[in-house]
């Protein structure tokens, strides 16, 4: 049929899925994402840590590769739960930058440009709309994260004796119910800054500012009261004692498990009430 | 005529503001206006409809579907055009209006098709690959219009459609809302508070005042009546001209300065009223139907509820 028929005809096949339509966000605004050139950059750099990790994992087990490197002698640590702590720790970084980069772009324009009356007129809820919009995010930093380790992970698990995966098999569930987190709490947060504050840049301060600003005010109240707890305002130290707990391991943390945890919870709470408050398809002015 | 918006004691708060109150009504009409000034509740009407805001009293059904109960049939249903700008940042019109079909259940092929045909459609199919940002008013507008039709809903909802656009704008707008009306296949509630826009796309019209149902007119039959309702200016004669038009069954109501007013039965036209004219001498200056009956409603519903 030619595009130039002008018709009017009622659409009388079978509607797609309410699977198939959530995605169909995360599908038109990562090619958006993907035109600024910073995000494709970062979002490669991203790639590094895991590609290295594979590097090292296979030299590992190719003792003839590995004379010719430095480490002839032997891997100076072990593949353990340590080693993918650490290495997800070192992606959380790449997440929150991408999240920086990404996440203010989601839904403040839709905010601004009053989209969302034309989102919420189809046959889809606020909170698909919401899930549709943390897709976007969650799946990218889901490509950073816990993917590439699993990755990792499996070659490790491959390359190695029965032994290795008996031994350390749960490290997989470590690393996909930690990196889930992560991404889950960054993607609510950028989502609520941006719908609060409805400006793509101050978004981004602001989400800076969540992250930083109490992290410096605890560090100023332990400095005063000379306690332990200002750390809880840390959410990066939180983010990162949550994750030694849930490998099992020590990094650098003096923060009691279950402050962390309640510290991430309430943040989490505050911006799910804010994204229930803020996007709607009209706000009412009472 | 099976109804198609019913209204029963529909009621709404924003916040402790009562904006619509107690509407009741029946409309059945391929096209239906929702008339009022600003503040009326128009908007809130459609909004209700769509689901926005829940009512805080009463019932409303569109199409046979109940807009609460049934609210996520009714958005599949219908395809909007909102009042204010509304669109999604960096991407092209046909994009848009892809996305938003693939939004409404259409798969992903079918909803490009269809974006395409829609935007040639409205006329926007050489500008279809520039970003939304660079469409001037007049062509947002249209865009708007495109991505409301492109799914083939059922009823088409429009919210004050030429507002911003310039005469021939208006007249591109308003053609394309009865182009699509007589397609048949899609119904159009509109909502504007021009006159103009409502009488020359609908056939019924739901006028609102402060929240509540000032009047409910069908147009069509108002058009019926009117074109049976002219108004003559006569010159020459004695006066049997009055008396001539009595005997052919016609309604005399004599007005000023030889002006008359006169209802036409069943099977007698202008060219009647000529020929008798004709043959009793009497030159006919003018003759005209009645106009701007909808402007008289309108006027009417306004003071009775003043």
């Amino acid at each position: 049929m030619t595009v130039r028929t002008r018709t009017f005809r009622p659409f009388t096949g079978t509607p797609t899925s309410p699977i198939v339509r959530l995605f169909v966000l995360p599908r038109y605004a990562w090619r958006e994402v993907f035109k600024a050139k910073l995000v494709t950059g970062a979002f490669t750099a991203a790639f590094l840590g895991p590609i290295g990790a594979l590097v090292v994992v296979w030299l590992k087990h190719n003792l003839s590769a590995l004379a010719r490197t430095p480490l002839a002698a032997g891997l100076p640590f072990a593949i353990d739960a340590q080693f993918f702590g650490y290495l997800l720790l070192g992606q959380s970084y790449f997440a929150f930058a991408l999240t920086l980069f990404v996440g203010p772009s989601l839904v403040s324009p839709d905010l601004v440009n009053g989209a969302l009356p034309l989102y919420l007129s189809r046959p889809l809820s606020r909170w698909q709309y919401v899930a549709g919009k943390l897709l976007v995010l969650a799946l990218l930093l889901s490509a950073i994260t816990w993917a590439p380790l699993l990755l990792v992970f499996l070659l490790e698990a491959s390359l190695s004796d029965g032994s290795w995966l008996l031994e350390n098999g749960g490290i997989a569930v470590s690393i996909v119910t930690a990196s889930l987190l992560l991404v889950f709490f960054l993607s609510l947060v950028s989502m609520a800054m941006s719908a609060w504050v409805r400006n793509r840049a101050v978004a981004r301060a602001l989400i800076f500012a969540v992250v930083v600003v109490p992290a410096a005010f605890g560090r100023a109240l332990n400095g005063i009261l000379h306690v332990e707890w200002g750390r809880l305002l840390d959410l990066g130290a939180s983010w990162g004692r949550v994750l030694e707990g849930l490998f099992g391991i020590s990094l650098r943390g003096r923060l009691p498990l279950g402050g962390a945890w309640a510290s991430l919870l309430v943040v989490s709470v505050l911006s799910l009430f804010l994204i229930h408050r803020k996007l709607r398809a009209f706000e009412v002015v009472r | 005529m099976t109804a198609f918006l019913e209204l029963d004691g529909l009621s709404v708060k924003l916040g402790r503001r009562e904006v619509l109150r107690d509407l009741r009504g029946t409309l059945s009409g391929r096209s239906i206006g929702l008339l009022g000034p600003n503040g009326a509740g128009k908007t809130t009407l459609l909004h209700t409809l769509l689901g926005f805001f829940p009512p805080s009293g009463g019932t409303a059904r569109l199409a046979g579907l109940d807009v609460v109960k049934e609210s996520r049939e009714v958005r599949r249903a219908v395809g909007y055009m909102p009042e204010n700008d509304a669109f999604v940042a960096g991407i092209s019109g046909v994009r848009y209006v892809a996305m938003f079909a693939e939004l409404s259940g259409l798969p992903r092929a079918e909803a490009l098709e269809r974006a395409h045909e829609a935007l040639f459609a409205v006329g926007l199919g050489e500008v279809r690959y520039r970003t939304l940002e660079t469409y001037s008013l007049g062509m947002k507008q249209l865009a708007k219009l495109a991505q409301a039709i492109a799914h083939g809903p059922r009823v088409l909802f429009l919210d004050e459609p030429t507002n911003g656009l310039d005469p021939p704008g208006r007249q591109r707008m308003l053609r394309l809302i009865r182009e699509i009306r007589e397609a048949g296949e899609i119904r159009v509630i509109l909502s504007s508070h021009l006159l103009r826009d409502v009488e020359e796309c609908c056939d019924q019209v739901l006028i609102l005042r402060e929240g509540r149902v000032a009047a409910l007119c069908d147009l069509e039959e108002e058009r019926r009546a009117n074109r049976r309702l002219v108004e003559l200016e006569t010159a020459g004669g004695n006066g049997d001209f009055a008396e001539a038009l009595a005997g052919i069954g016609c309604t005399v109501a004599p007005g000023i300065r030889r002006r008359v007013k006169v209802v036409l039965p069943e099977g007698i036209g202008p060219r009647d009223l000529y020929r008798l004219a004709g043959g009793l001498g009497v030159q006919l200056r003018h003759l005209a139907y009645q106009r701007d009956s909808l402007e008289e409603i309108f006027q009417r519903a306004m003071e009775v509820e003043s």
